[in-house]
């Protein structure tokens, strides 16, 4: 490549921009979070721990709910690990841009590795191994507004009775609405969307609500690589 | 509740939730992946994606775990769908849709 890179600084604000839609979305999300996890009777503590150390939108939603549904320690773990069994596949799917990146960068990287972060890196793999800063700015950043929204959530929490009548129990759906469009942008991925929607919704319905995430995905990528074989052939 | 085990939970969740997304990037980084699980991979977002937003948006867990068909957010997803598309927004179908699903509630009251 001839351009010049660009300065470290310049890369941080970059990843600061481009964190900023994330931002828009993880601070109502998070919200909602903080409301919920502090109504089922989870410390303010505990809640903003949560957001520091898991990361992950749905995997908590998931946890709090079922904390205040009295499940069991093992079962509430087993779940996370199941629902976030994603990341490993979004994590080996980044790996081949990042050959350059030192072990302990690596480390920093993949406790920020979202659908949101992946959706945004994934975006400019290709840079990747230039631009590491801008990266990790990107991602660090929408992880404090992931935190700050799950604190805020949770001190507003005795201010708000309900979050159905705010329509904060939508904030989830809207923010994979808005990374769907992001990310599916071939007719193989609308084709591997539609199989992946149609798949989850009958193995949720049908009761597998901790598998069928990881169930739905792996089936609809094998059909989505199918069709591209097909049409390749 | 007892914030000391949820303190555990939390510790355990990170470790199930952590240790995923780092492996494949300490053991796999630079190395040159099989082709066909190179574009499996690729489309493991456009998957994972959709499997978990539409049981999301079509089916609403009621109080004793039954699931009921859940017509509010359906109707403004489609409503977001197409202007999330069009403007290429990750914020606008969240900000939209709460404002709408908040609406429809408050017109519409069950």
């Amino acid at each position: 490549m001839t351009n010049v890179l660009p300065s470290t600084g310049r890369q941080i604000i970059n990843g600061l921009q481009r964190s900023f839609p994330i931002i828009l979305s993880y601070i109502p999300v998070g919200f909602t979070y903080g409301v919920l996890a502090h109504k089922a009777g989870i410390s303010d503590i505990n809640v903003i721990l949560m957001s520091m150390l898991v990361f992950a939108g749905s995997g908590q939603f998931i946890a709090v709910g079922m904390m205040a549904g009295g499940a069991g320690a093992l079962a509430v773990i087993l779940t996370t690990f199941v629902v976030n069994l994603r990341h490993l596949l979004m994590a080996a799917s980044l790996s081949p841009w990042m050959a350059q990146w030192s072990r302990p960068l690596l480390v920093l990287f993949s406790a920020d590795i979202t659908d949101e972060t992946f959706a945004m890196n994934s975006a400019k793999a290709v840079e990747l191994n230039d631009c590491k800063a801008e990266a990790l700015s990107l991602n660090i950043t929408a992880h404090s507004s992931w935190v700050l929204g799950g604190a805020l959530g949770a001190l507003a929490s005795g201010l708000i009775s309900d979050v159905r009548p705010l329509g904060l129990d939508f904030a989830l759906a809207g923010m994979f609405i808005g990374l769907i469009v992001l990310q599916v942008d071939s007719t193989v991925k609308v084709l591997t969307a539609i199989c992946a929607g149609i798949l989850g919704t009958v193995l949720y319905a049908c009761g597998l609500q901790e598998f069928y995430i990881i169930i739905a995905t792996v089936v609809a990528a094998t059909f989505g690589l199918g069709v591209e074989l097909w049409i390749k052939r | 509740m007892d914030q000391t085990l949820i303190l555990w939970i939390i510790i355990g969740m990170w470790a199930v939730s952590f240790l995923p997304r780092m492996l494949p990037l300490q053991l796999l980084s630079g190395r040159q992946l099989h082709p066909l699980f190179a574009a499996w991979l690729k489309l493991v977002p456009a998957a994972v994606l959709p499997a978990i937003l539409v049981p999301l948006v079509l089916l609403e867990k009621g109080a004793g775990g039954e699931l009921h068909f859940n017509a509010l957010f359906l109707i403004v997803t489609l409503i977001c769908f197409p202007l999330a598309a069009k403007y290429k927004s990750l914020s606008l179908p969240v900000v939209l849709g709460m404002v709408l699903v908040a609406a429809g509630r408050w017109f519409f009251p069950a």
